[in-house]
């Protein structure tokens, strides 16, 4: 065990240094690791708060940047900090490619989560990540614009209740146009890869 | 360097003796909002089923809980009242899947440790794991 993580490791460093030189890599086919879309998709338009209080038109204010959102929930232990840390991670070891990424977290559980308590959460893996809620109705539009369930509150008289929602991470590349997909599972090392790729892909259209 | 460490903290939680219930890999992850998480295997090596009814941790709340990802993509979680572990097989706590979460894990802290009481249909042990950050959570899971 402690070979095979210390080999990970290692192998996730090779890993990471080879996709910074071999960005140029645009085939047609099989260039993403993650889940390929049908096609590629526009990005979406809808407006959301932001953790200063302040409307968020995400489509206008995400223009040109390599872009990634996610719906969530502080609450939620389980798999809602994995993506948020592996995206994190490999953000971190790749300071121009972090530059010109804009992560978007979308908390879908705006009884527990204000705006402050989502700042101080995203805050734990970057004070530059966006974080967003709104009304049940306003996150509706936005889960609805992003072709995803509505998120399901359980019974929130109990302090404690979960929360149902969207597990994917949605990526778009700068030209505006998603082509992948983020399933939880993703590994470290896909997250890696496809954000190099997806951040050369071009300006806006 | 850090995983390496927690690697081998791993091994060693492992190695507890006497029922045939081990519990192995176990380990909590540092908070990133209000809750934690703790992962772990158990192995039944009896010729008879047993089940795990609850891990309590001293001064925190905690529940077992399930997440389930349907089809078109949609996560969720549900309380579940205990969890049958076979003879001769083991179980896995991993994320996507079960968990033990501790409700309001303030002072469940990266690189510290905690004590877990394991209680089971037939009998219960407490064991010391670790708390480990997200970055080493992360070699963990690819390891995986």
């Amino acid at each position: 065990m402690v070979l095979l993580v210390s080999g990970l490791v290692a192998g996730l460093i090779l890993a990471a240094c080879s996709t910074v030189a071999g960005s140029g890599d645009i085939d047609a086919t099989g260039r993403f690791q993650g889940v390929e879309l049908s096609e590629p998709t526009p990005k979406p338009s809808f407006v959301l708060t932001d953790t200063a209080g302040q409307p968020y038109d995400f489509q206008a204010s995400t223009q040109g940047k390599l872009t990634l959102l996610y719906f969530g929930y502080t609450y939620c232990p389980d798999i809602c900090p994995v993506h948020l840390a592996q995206i994190t991670s490999v953000l971190d070891r790749n300071p121009p490619l972090r530059e010109n990424t804009e992560v978007i977290f979308v908390s879908v559980d705006p009884g527990r989560d204000s705006p402050e308590v989502i700042r101080n959460y995203l805050d734990g893996f970057s004070e530059d990540y966006i974080g967003l809620t709104g009304s049940m109705d306003e996150l509706r539009t936005a889960e609805e614009a992003l072709g995803v369930p509505a998120a399901i509150l359980g019974d929130t008289s109990d302090p404690d209740y979960l929360v149902g929602h969207a597990a994917q991470v949605f990526a778009w590349a700068p030209d505006g146009l998603g082509y992948t997909m983020y399933p939880f599972g993703t590994r470290q090392s896909e997250w890696a890869h496809d954000l190099e790729v997806l951040a050369n892909l071009g300006g806006e259209r | 360097m850090r995983s390496t460490v927690v690697a081998l903290a791993l091994l060693i939680a492992g190695c507890s003796s006497g029922s045939p219930i081990k519990v192995g890999s176990a380990y909590a992850v540092e908070p990133s909002g209000p809750n934690a998480a703790i992962y772990l295997d158990i192995t039944n090596s009896g010729s008879s089923g047993d089940r795990l009814i609850r891990v309590m941790v001293d001064g925190y709340t905690t529940m077992i809980h399930e997440t389930a990802i349907s089809a078109d993509g949609q996560a969720s979680m549900k309380p579940v009242d205990g969890v049958d572990i076979a003879a001769n097989s083991t179980l896995n706590l991993r994320p996507g899947g079960l968990h033990v979460m501790i409700m309001d894990a303030v002072g469940i802290v990266e690189d510290g440790s905690i004590s877990a009481t394991f209680e089971f249909e037939t009998g219960s042990f407490t064991e010391r794991i670790p708390v480990v950050s997200l970055d080493t959570y992360l070699d963990l899971l690819e390891s995986q």
